[in-house]
């Protein structure tokens, strides 16, 4: 405990850990000041111009209908400059019946909490799982590379004692921002949507669900900083971390989906991390291949194939990768020899 | 007396797939006195450091046996790491922490009280500044706090890795003072350092280690006096006649700019008499000792000249170098 308490002061206190940390709050406020500024609450006016606007729009295409249909008597091009093929349904372009939501599209953007908060949820974790990964890397990187970490063996030679107390100090000192932040946000949403949005409609099972949703954006944070702490710790410096992330989103997330892309592998999205995180995330991703229909021409003549990744893969594979990483670093640690 | 320390043919290798296999240390022995300061020499590359942390246990030995305060290294050293100060190599901080918060951090981690956090800011000389950032340290400045954080858990056995780095000459004699005054409370100091004049002055024994080798160890004086040629420097009105006489005589005569150089002698009064009976009258005799620089040169120029072998004794260490790696191990036991 007193090596935990001493790890989560020395956490708390490092100037990287407030700067970036203060950064992404920043960047939060920034973020949900935007959510306020351009929400606006739809009333009898908004709703009135809309409808205004709708009209107006009906008008022209009963115009262009008009238009249509005479061309299509008399030949050649339309009043309006348009040419229509023969046989052409002029009736569709006068059909513009919307629906209340689409009348809703017509209004200003309104926040809704019911339908928005979650996907708010998916930004904040991985502006989350960004900071945690790099905390964690800079957390064990700089002990490396400042000879802390030999100090602290100094005064503890058990290694995986000192190593899991500080790995604990990340996780639990995550986890706290992870829980505040998330907390605050979801409480700073809904005050956006009850005084300039829709803050109507929210159930226990709505909430029951954003609860979910972030519980799932924790983990997916904490696997970060793991992953950040343990590469760091493999490579004795915090750069370690940074080069592989941005190495492996270069070159695996940007560079190998275009080769797999290229030379047709079916489902590429099944060899990249970033699908099975969302789908975690989201409980779900749905991909649609349609590289078999490409010389299919014609309705129905091809259908394209529907697949996706289930969260369940998105917890197998990240947890077997956290993992592995672990299990290599706690047995390199073990053994190496501290120079 | 018993020793705090016993290190008997610690060997260890590097290995890397550029550099291939170094050998850092080659059956090298140790042992350090309780209640002294021991001086640990040995040129750059030697294997001092590696020594110092295998012995902290940061390094995994390839072979041989140590004993730290009685216990084992490395499965008894947790027993007993709360009565061991260590500084090893120059030690950096995070910059950003002030130098009592670094301290403190580490008295939370070892479960000491808070206040010999300024017992040992007072002590090191650190206690108005220890508010301040470590990155506005001077070179000296962080070397301080590094003793202090061995000192923190009031040591048995401190161990400095060249404490008096970057310390101007009245922080080394601070220096000197705190490691007398905590030999006389008892404790026992382990000194590495370069400045062997200093060593000299402040150390009881002394370790010399050459090529990952022992190559000379035990007190002060009698690895001096291992290296004393009995030499004497002469001076008379006419050198050249008095070279003759002595060679004549039997002794070994070395002329210099403006005296003789005779060695192999035990009895200094024979040149007084033998030049004295050709009516030359001796204005200078001073024996000619040894300093430690001389003798660490010496032995560790000798030892470097021949490569390893491979066996257990020291490689070209010279007869005397033999002798006192021999007593050595003699007193240990």
């Amino acid at each position: 405990m007193r090596l935990l308490g001493a790890e989560l002061s020395r956490l708390v206190g490092r100037r990287f850990t407030k700067i970036m940390t203060g950064s992404v709050l920043l960047v939060l406020v920034i973020i949900g000041i935007g959510f306020a500024a351009t929400s606006h609450h739809h009333n009898a006016a908004t709703r009135a111009a809309a409808l205004a606007q709708i009209q107006q729009i009906h008008q022209q295409q009963l115009q262009d209908q008009q238009d249509c249909e005479q061309q299509q008597k008399t030949g050649g091009t339309a009043p309006n400059g348009a040419i229509y093929p023969p046989g052409f349904d002029c009736s569709q372009l006068g059909a513009f019946s919307p629906t209340p939501d689409e009348v809703a599209s017509f209004e200003p953007h309104q926040f809704t909490f019911r339908t928005d908060a979650s996907d708010t949820i998916d930004l904040v974790g991985f502006l989350l799982v960004l900071l945690a990964f790099a905390v964690g890397a800079s957390f064990v990187g700089a002990e490396w590379s400042s000879g802390g970490m030999m100090t602290l063996l100094l005064w503890r030679p058990r290694r995986l004692r000192v190593l899991s107390g500080k790995l604990a100090a990340l996780l639990i000192g995550t986890l706290a921002t992870g829980i505040v932040v998330s907390v605050a946000w979801v409480a700073g949403m809904w005050a956006i949507a009850s005084t300039r949005g829709d803050a109507s409609g929210i159930t226990s099972g709505l909430l029951t669900s954003l609860a979910l949703t972030d519980a799932r954006a924790l983990a997916l944070i904490l696997a970060a900083a793991v992953l950040g702490f343990c590469i760091a710790s493999i490579g004795r410096h915090t750069a370690t971390a940074l080069g592989v992330a941005i190495g492996y989103v270069v070159i695996f997330e940007l560079g190998a989906r275009i080769v797999l892309r290229l030379i047709d592998v079916p489902r590429p999205e099944r060899f990249f991390l970033s699908g099975y995180a969302a789908a975690w995330l989201d409980k779900r991703q749905l991909y649609v291949d349609d590289r078999a229909c490409r010389h299919q021409f014609g309705p129905g003549s091809c259908e394209p194939i529907r697949w996706m990744i289930h969260m369940n893969q998105g917890a197998v594979v990240g947890g077997v990768l956290v993992a592995v990483v672990l299990l290599w670093t706690f047995v390199a640690f073990r053994r190496r020899d501290i120079t | 007396m018993a020793a705090v320390i016993e290190i008997e043919g610690l060997a260890k290798t590097y290995r890397s797939r550029r550099k291939g296999a170094r050998r850092a240390l080659d059956g090298f022995d140790m042992v350090v006195p309780a209640g002294q300061v021991h001086g640990f020499l040995g040129p750059n590359g030697s294997g001092k450091t590696t020594t110092l942390r295998t012995l902290l246990g940061l390094i995994r030995a390839g072979g041989g046996r140590m004993t730290i305060l009685g216990r084992p290294v490395p499965e008894g050293l947790p027993e007993v790491v709360g009565r061991i100060g260590a500084v090893v190599e120059s030690p950096q901080f995070f910059p950003n922490f002030s130098g009592r918060k670094t301290l403190r951090l580490l008295a939370r981690t070892g479960g000491l009280p808070a206040r010999r956090v300024d017992e040992v800011l007072e002590i090191v000389g650190l206690t108005d500044r220890a508010g301040d950032r470590v990155k506005g340290y001077s070179l000296g400045m962080k070397q301080r706090l590094a003793v202090a954080t061995a000192l923190l858990k009031e040591p048995d056995l401190l161990i400095l890795d060249e404490p008096a780095n970057g310390l101007d000459p009245a922080g080394i004699r601070e220096m000197r003072d705190l490691m007398r005054n905590l030999v006389a409370t008892g404790a026992t100091v382990v000194l590495s350092s370069h400045i062997l004049s200093e060593v000299q002055q402040i150390c009881d024994s002394v370790t010399i280690i050459s090529r990952g080798r022992r190559v000379a160890a035990g007190p002060v004086a009698d690895v001096l006096a291992s290296q004393d040629k009995g030499e004497y420097r002469v001076r008379v009105s006419d050198h050249a006649r008095a070279a003759t006489i002595l060679a004549e005589a039997g002794a070994t005569v070395r002329p210099a700019d403006d005296h003789l150089i005779v060695s192999a002698l035990t009895d200094p009064a024979w040149i007084s008499r033998t030049l004295g009976g050709h009516s030359l009258w001796v204005s200078e005799l001073t024996p000619i000792s040894p300093d430690l620089e001389t003798v660490f040169l010496q032995l560790t120029e000798t030892a470097g000249a021949v490569p390893p072998t491979g066996g257990g004794g020291p490689p070209g260490g010279g007869p005397m170098g033999d002798a006192l790696a021999g007593a050595s191990k003699g007193d240990a036991a």
